[in-house]
């Protein structure tokens, strides 16, 4: 996905005036009978990058985003060579054929010196959209408390972090959820990794749909989780396995049994109950997933004497993963489910099609902070 | 029987509509509608992971077809017919895994109770327990045998010896007028309760037509103005360009009246014009449903002339191309007096529609393909502006466009730049494809899954569908006791016979060109 009219830079107080002469530009220089230029706009996303990479992913995915979610993109990022003493602007279109309209989005970048990093929120507030929701997206580690992330946090309709992508993911994670635990008030966090855990959820639970196996729900004792093993020399990045385990223990109403847990061959054990009942978990690293992505996940149970094992695993040499319930000595129910790879354009526009926050994920996040509560830090050591 | 809600998993799952484990059972698997809609739909939600691993599909049907050929057959449609195609080689195995095809007539008694215990097995091999829609995709004659059938063997019975739910999904025509469509009710409900019915109109699982209601009681501006201090008029539209394309068959005994109107369009008419429900489901909305169709005044056999016209098509051109006339058309009687065109005005006798008229076209062979409800606006009560000035100003138009190109639009009047005080119409445009991205689901997805899940909300209730025959039957009535016009009297690729502009231009108003 590539721009229209690519960013071109602008003065800062020009901003508007250049994206409507750019707008103009694109319906002259269209043919006579081509669509009429139209601009399209549902709301604000500001993304914040940290690093330079962070920014050459955000100038890559935003158009992508932009494409699914007609929205004002805002890109805001440190550059060492931006001169210091005022943020620099560049401005672009994004634009496309929809029915009988050529439908443009507007695209800013804001780009100042690390010395300068702090104008950056104040650069872009101006430029927000009335009456559109506003997401701010913050790529990397979301400086929690930082005048630049309270001012946009204060600006939010939502914000939006992946924690897949977290440099220090457990430290990170604490933040995140004492963040969102403390700032209820504010606009509602959501996290791509989450919504990357929605199809694990939904086939999980479609394991448990068939009346034969729902008793079974209350009978499961040990779980195991496959995690994508990280690059030599990079930290284990558990928050996509943590958060499943919370979302599982909290619909199940299991509590965490308060044991240090620790990272021993490769695995990671982790005890729960259910009532009386000890249910165990691991997360065991694979090299067959993505770091930080679950590769399987595998739930036994016994009810009544009968042993059952269901299982979702996904393949990600192709786009589909495979659900699989064995109970007793019945022949095991398979499915082969589609299950299409979503990149963070993906996920990041299908998450702006929601406002409201999401109870699940909160309390997924709880439970995934408890989890690393126990994690005996010394023991976490890179793989 | 536990529901999927008990699955404490499901819980806080975002949008979760997965089906239950289930059977669709299709009577005329090899028909048209199988493979080009209702197959390729089922593989859509599997894709979609909307079905759960416990699913069977069974193709019924006379035709000698194993299980392997069927198989084929539907992986053809899929490839062909499905908005995913071709379809992915493993998801397709595991989907076909679970087509079944079994041969038996519709009369035949004996193959529904071989059709029972083909059931029982899959509910054990597949773990769909016992939960089966059964789907009438026949031509209408068979439904009554169907049904009986179905009932002689139990299979219509629910949550007895271990068994879940049972539903029938009826596709349209649902009778041909007020006395067939009354007795196939009753044939129906000797068998199964209303709640077990689903008469399908596939218009209503269209986004932009549910889209009606959520744009009507979900925002606050409209309908204030939504009533006859308001509106002048209503126009509805659905205009095809396409001839009878195969279908002179069904099309030279249904005609554009049984097709289109006592159907879809007065589906429509019902969703623009009923009062908010109390609640957003099944029963509430049907409710207000059957209430604008009972204050539908009714259009008397004598009256037919002048509320009515028909038209039908003669040669012309289509998309540049010269196209034939209806009865030139391949199994149209070359003397029939079918009617392809019609259009309505029709008053809803209540409190907020007194008085406002809603003129309904529909016709084959049309410009172009489009759908569309039109609320007009009165003027305002003071012409402030000189007439000069307001030569370019219409009146206040919302358009929902239903298809192609879905949206709402809204028509008003702005000042054109400059010192002169000149105004004209102009339209500000909301096109769904545009705001939000990827492809929506077909209308029969949303309707299938709607059935497996127990939602009837868009689907017709008996009252709702002998309702819209009372009010049809007469017109037909009409019809056949009045001479039909001059046919044809409209070429191919215009917008009508001439006599439809004559009947709206003599209330002072004229036809949009959607």
């Amino acid at each position: 996905v590539t721009f229209t009219v690519p960013p071109r830079a602008a003065a800062l107080p020009d901003i508007e005036r250049e994206l409507a002469r750019l707008l103009r530009s694109v319906g002259e220089a269209q043919a006579a009978d081509a669509p009429p230029v139209m601009r399209a706009l549902v709301a604000n996303l500001v993304a914040c990058a940290p690093t330079p990479e962070a920014a050459a992913e955000a100038a890559e995915i935003l158009p992508q985003v932009i494409r699914r979610h007609p929205c004002r993109a805002i890109l805001l990022s440190v550059r060492s060579e931006a001169p210091v003493g005022q943020p620099q602007a560049e401005v672009g279109l994004v634009c496309q054929e929809a029915g009988e309209a050529n439908l443009c989005c507007e695209y800013i970048a804001l780009s100042a010196n690390a010395a300068d990093e702090d104008l950056l929120a104040g650069a872009a507030l101006p430029l927000l959209l009335a009456d559109l929701p506003t997401f701010v997206w913050w790529l990397g580690d979301p400086p929690f408390g930082s005048t630049q992330f309270e001012r946009l946090a204060e600006a939010a309709d939502r914000l939006v972090v992946d924690s897949a992508g977290f440099a220090n993911p457990l430290s990170a994670l604490a933040e995140l959820s004492m963040h969102a635990a403390v700032h209820q008030h504010r606009a509602p966090m959501c996290d791509l990794n989450w919504a990357r855990l929605t199809p694990w959820r939904s086939l999980a639970a479609s394991l448990f749909d068939p009346p034969d196996s729902r008793p079974l729900l209350n009978g499961l004792s040990v779980l195991e989780l496959e995690l994508g093993r990280p690059a030599p020399a990079e930290p284990v990045n558990p928050a996509a396995a943590f958060m499943f385990l919370g979302w599982l223990a909290g619909c199940l109403g299991w509590t965490l049994d308060k044991q240090p847990v620790k990272f021993q061959d490769g695995a990671l054990a982790i005890r729960f109950r259910s009532g009386e009942r000890p249910v165990a978990a691991r997360i065991v690293l694979t090299p067959e997933a993505p770091s930080g992505r679950l590769r399987s996940v595998r739930l036994e149970a016994g009810h009544d004497g009968t042993p059952a094992l269901f299982q979702v695993s996904r393949d990600y040499s192709h786009p589909r993963a495979v659900t699989r319930a064995a109970i007793g000595e019945a022949e095991p129910r398979v499915r082969v489910a589609h299950y299409e790879h979503r990149g963070r354009a993906e996920l990041l526009a299908e998450d702006m099609q929601r406002l409201a926050g999401d109870e699940a994920y909160e309390a997924a996040l709880g439970m995934a902070e408890a989890i690393r509560g126990l994690l005996k830090m010394e023991m976490y050591l890179p793989v | 029987m536990p529901e999927l809600a008990d699955n404490p998993l499901r819980h806080g799952l975002r949008a979760d509509r997965t089906a239950p484990p289930n059977t669709v059972v299709i009577f005329g698997a090899s028909g048209d509608l199988t493979k080009r809609k209702l197959v390729p739909a089922l593989y859509n939600l599997a894709l979609e992971r909307l079905l759960p691993a416990e699913f069977a599909i069974v193709g019924f049907a006379r035709r000698e077809v194993g299980d392997e050929a069927f198989r084929r057959q539907m992986h053809e449609g899929i490839n062909s017919f499905s908005r995913n195609r071709p379809a992915d080689p493993a998801v397709w195995e595991s989907f076909a895994s679970g087509l079944y095809y079994h041969q038996a007539n519709f009369t035949d008694l004996d193959g529904y109770r071989r059709l029972a215990e083909k059931l029982d097995e899959i509910d054990r091999a597949r773990g769909t327990a016992g939960n089966r829609l059964f789907y009438l995709a026949t031509p209408p004659d068979y439904f009554p045998d169907i049904l009986a059938n179905l009932g002689a063997c139990g299979l219509t019975a629910q949550g007895q010896d271990g068994r879940g739910w049972s539903r029938v999904v009826i596709e349209k025509p649902f009778g041909r007028d007020l006395e067939t469509a009354r007795e196939l009710n009753r044939q129906a409900h000797a068998v199964l309760d209303e709640a077990q019915i689903y008469r399908i109109d596939h218009y209503l699982g269209k986004e932009t037509v549910q889209n009606i209601l959520v744009l009507r009681f979900a925002n606050g501006i409209f309908e204030p103005l939504w009533d006859r201090r308001y509106v002048d008029h209503v126009q509805i539209t659905v205009s095809e360009s396409v001839g009878v394309e195969g279908r002179a068959g069904f099309y030279e005994t249904a005609g554009v009246i049984r097709d289109i109107i006592q159907n879809h369009m007065l589906q429509v008419m019902t969703l623009v014009a009923m009062e908010p429900p109390v609640a957003f489901e099944a029963t509430a909305v049907r409710d207000e449903k059957v209430k604008v169709l009972r204050a539908i005044r009714h259009i008397e056999p004598d009256q037919v002339n002048r509320y009515t016209v028909r038209g039908q098509y003669g040669p012309g051109s289509a998309n540049g191309k010269r196209v034939p006339g209806y009865r030139q058309e391949p199994g149209v009687a070359p003397g029939s007096v079918v009617e392809t065109f019609a259009a309505f005005k029709f008053y809803v006798e209540n409190w907020r529609w007194a008085g406002v008229p809603f003129y309904l076209r529909s016709g084959k062979r049309l410009p172009r393909r489009v759908t569309e409800v039109a609320i007009q606006f009165k003027q305002p009560p003071l012409a402030l502006f000189d007439h000069d000035a307001t030569a370019g100003l219409g009146p206040n138009v919302l358009a929902m466009r239903i298809q192609p190109d879905e949206g709402i639009s809204l028509r008003f009047g702005s000042k054109v730049p400059g010192p002169a005080a000149q105004i004209r119409s102009v339209t500000m445009d909301f096109r769904y494809g545009a705001l939000f991205g990827g492809e929506p689901p077909e209308a029969y997805e949303r309707l299938l899954l709607d059935c497996m899940l127990g939602d009837s909300t868009l689907f017709a209730r008996a009252d709702e569908v002998e309702t819209a025959w009372e009010i049809i039957t007469k017109i037909l009535e009409g019809w056949a006791a009045s001479p039909p016009p001059d046919l044809p009297n409209y070429p191919a690729g215009s917008w009508g016979p001439e006599a439809a502009d004559q009947f709206i231009e003599a209330d002072g108003r004229a036809w949009r060109r959607p």
